[in-house]
């Protein structure tokens, strides 16, 4: 099926806005048409709704897939269930044919799921998921999880979370939410400022930056418990913790060295080493998924730019070369790229640049553009945007295209974090 | 380019400290923010007078009251310019005179840039400051540092006169 994406590299899409200062990258990318068709027996038609709506929103919103409107159906889903009809399928263009069949199995809801190729004329899978009581919308995210991930042959991102920061005068509140906005909680009030969540590798804990007493320190949030524990409170900054993929360390920018340089805090013996040695700025720092390098922001060469530091011999690579103003590195979690913020005469854009410093993509610019983060298959990013004052939080393709707002114009959102 | 403007936000804020009483400073700032430019414009050029009185207000008549003064600093940079030189002079003079208090010294920053990285320039702000009043004398386990980033502006529009007032480090008894 990957080479069926390849195949429909054709179209182009057009960003609503071309700001001056940067080149905005043009993908060719095109969705895949998908046919999507729900069967349940008639006492069932709100859980039918709901999975139909909620799969249907899910692969629509991660822009891989484009769903066909059920009245260009030749089809219905009685006959396609007996009998797959390939021709009419196409003719409508339908990339790829999913069907559902649901039943109600004692309290827990079943589907039984078909993915079909109607230009190879192909089953490509079929699978059946069953639903805790009271969980059909984690089961709707688990039905588009397979489904995205028969069509790309990349693992879906549907049952992750997100969490980000809502500031209200002084104090700062910690929000949870699904990737689709359901599910929407305050798990944390009334922080001194909050800054740099940070999801820990098994999704239970947050390693975040806060202040009390008007001094900053580093924290891990228990999202179960609530509990919070400080881990780093040094004098001066305590900053930008990010959690190992292995869990097994926090990175973190600390001053009281009387600069600011990365330092490794080892979650197992509670110790704290440091990491970087350059009189410059050293912040930010966000791991490559194998564990063997971080890059950061330095302004060792004057200004903020991204650099990597290899962790086994302390080898550091300048990544970025081009504009004066780099900083906020996430690595993708599939290693090849890092996202970071440009800003050019007061303009600022969301980038992406291949982890070696080629291939500066700039995605999307115009407001003030800050933090962004990576859906865990590295297909989307999460960033907040200040326009006239009100700080959104935002979602777009890791290839670029429109952005979508995730969060409301009335409450402030920043700091968004996607989990694993 | 931005220098004038930034040294006369400093001196109208010591000026200012000097005509009122210590322990204000904070909200001058903040009234030199409203009043606009020219303000700044009039008590622009005036360098040795202003911190003169900028030492007779923390020197102040009444040592227990909270002082604190502001220096401003250049886009991205921690660079002490003359004018802040002179209002530190002053503060380090009267740390000297009573060496019983300590103080903090609180960096920030104007909203433009990224705000993580802004917060570790906060602290070079800071810092920068902490190690020219130890060159003047000052004790350093009396001096404390935090950055804030750009999380407290004093002013909240946009625009360099805004931005100018919000790069800066200040300085409170703890």
């Amino acid at each position: 099926m990957r080479f069926l994406l390849i195949a429909l590299l054709t179209l182009f899409f057009m960003p609503p806005v071309q700001a001056a200062e940067f080149d905005i990258y043009q993908s060719g990318f095109k969705p895949l048409h998908l046919a999507w068709m729900v069967a349940a027996p008639t006492d069932e038609s709100d859980a039918k709704q709901l999975i139909h709506d909620v799969v249907r929103h899910d692969l629509n919103s991660s822009r891989s897939f484009s769903t066909l409107d059920p009245l260009s159906f030749l089809d219905n889903i009685e006959g396609t269930l007996k009998h797959v009809e390939y021709a009419d399928w196409r003719i409508i263009g339908a990339d790829i044919l999913a069907v559902c069949q649901l039943k109600r199995s004692g309290k827990r809801l079943q589907a039984q799921v078909q993915v079909y190729d109607p230009f190879r004329s192909k089953l490509l899978s079929r699978f059946q998921l069953t639903a805790a009581p009271k969980s059909e919308r984690t089961l709707a995210h688990a039905i588009a999880n397979r489904i995205y991930q028969t069509a790309t042959g990349i693992p879906g991102y549907f049952n992750s979370h997100i969490l980000y920061v809502r500031k209200h005068g002084d104090l700062a509140d910690l929000i949870y939410m699904d990737q689709d906005g359901a599910n929407k909680q305050t798990v944390g009030r009334n922080f001194t400022l909050l800054l740099s969540p940070d999801w820990s590798p098994n999704n239970q804990r947050v390693a975040l930056n806060t202040y009390v007493g008007d001094r900053p320190r580093l924290e891990i949030f228990d999202l179960a418990t609530g509990r919070r524990r400080t881990f780093g409170a040094f004098k001066g900054l305590n900053s930008t913790p990010e959690w190992s993929p292995d869990g097994h360390f926090i990175a973190a920018a600390l001053s009281y060295t009387g600069n600011t340089e990365i330092h490794l805090y080892n979650t197992r013996t509670k110790k704290w080493r440091q990491l970087t040695h350059n009189p410059a700025i050293d912040t930010t720092p966000t791991w490559s998924p194998d564990g063997k390098w971080i890059a950061f922001t330095s302004d060792r060469n004057g200004t903020p730019q991204i650099y990597r530091i290899r962790l086994s011999d302390g080898e550091v690579q300048r990544v970025t070369h081009s504009g004066s103003y780099n900083t906020s590195p996430s690595w993708s979690p599939r290693g090849d790229r890092i996202a970071l913020i440009a800003r050019k005469s007061w303009e600022y854009a969301l980038a992406t640049v291949r982890a070696d410093g080629g291939d500066l993509r700039y995605l999307v610019t115009t407001g003030h553009i800050e933090s962004p983060s990576w859906s865990p298959n590295g297909q989307m990013l999460l960033f907040s945007r200040e326009v006239k004052g009100v700080r959104r939080v935002y979602r777009i393709p890791s290839w670029g295209g429109r952005m979508e707002a995730i969060t409301g114009p009335g409450k402030d959102a920043s700091d968004p974090a996607w989990s694993h | 380019m931005n220098y004038k403007k930034y040294s006369m936000a400093g001196m109208a804020a010591i000026l200012c400290t000097g005509l009122l009483f210590a322990g204000c400073a904070k909200k001058e700032v903040a009234m030199t923010s409203s009043n606009g430019s020219q303000q700044q414009m009039s008590t622009s050029g005036n360098g040795t007078s202003a911190s003169t009185s900028g030492v007779n207000s923390s020197g102040g008549v009444n040592g227990e009251a909270a002082s604190s003064h502001s220096v401003y600093f250049a886009f991205d940079s921690s660079a002490l310019d003359t004018a802040a030189q002179s209002i530190l002079n002053a503060n380090a003079a009267w740390l000297k005179a009573n060496p019983g208090k300590r103080i903090a010294i609180e960096g920030n920053c104007d909203e433009r840039g990224s705000r993580e990285y802004n917060l570790a320039l906060g602290q070079r702000r800071a810092d920068s400051v902490r190690t020219y009043l130890v060159k003047q004398g000052v004790d350093a386990n009396r001096i404390d540092t935090v950055s804030f980033g750009e999380e407290r502006p004093v002013c909240k529009g946009t625009g360099e006169a805004c931005w100018a007032q919000n790069r800066r480090a200040d300085i409170v008894t703890r």
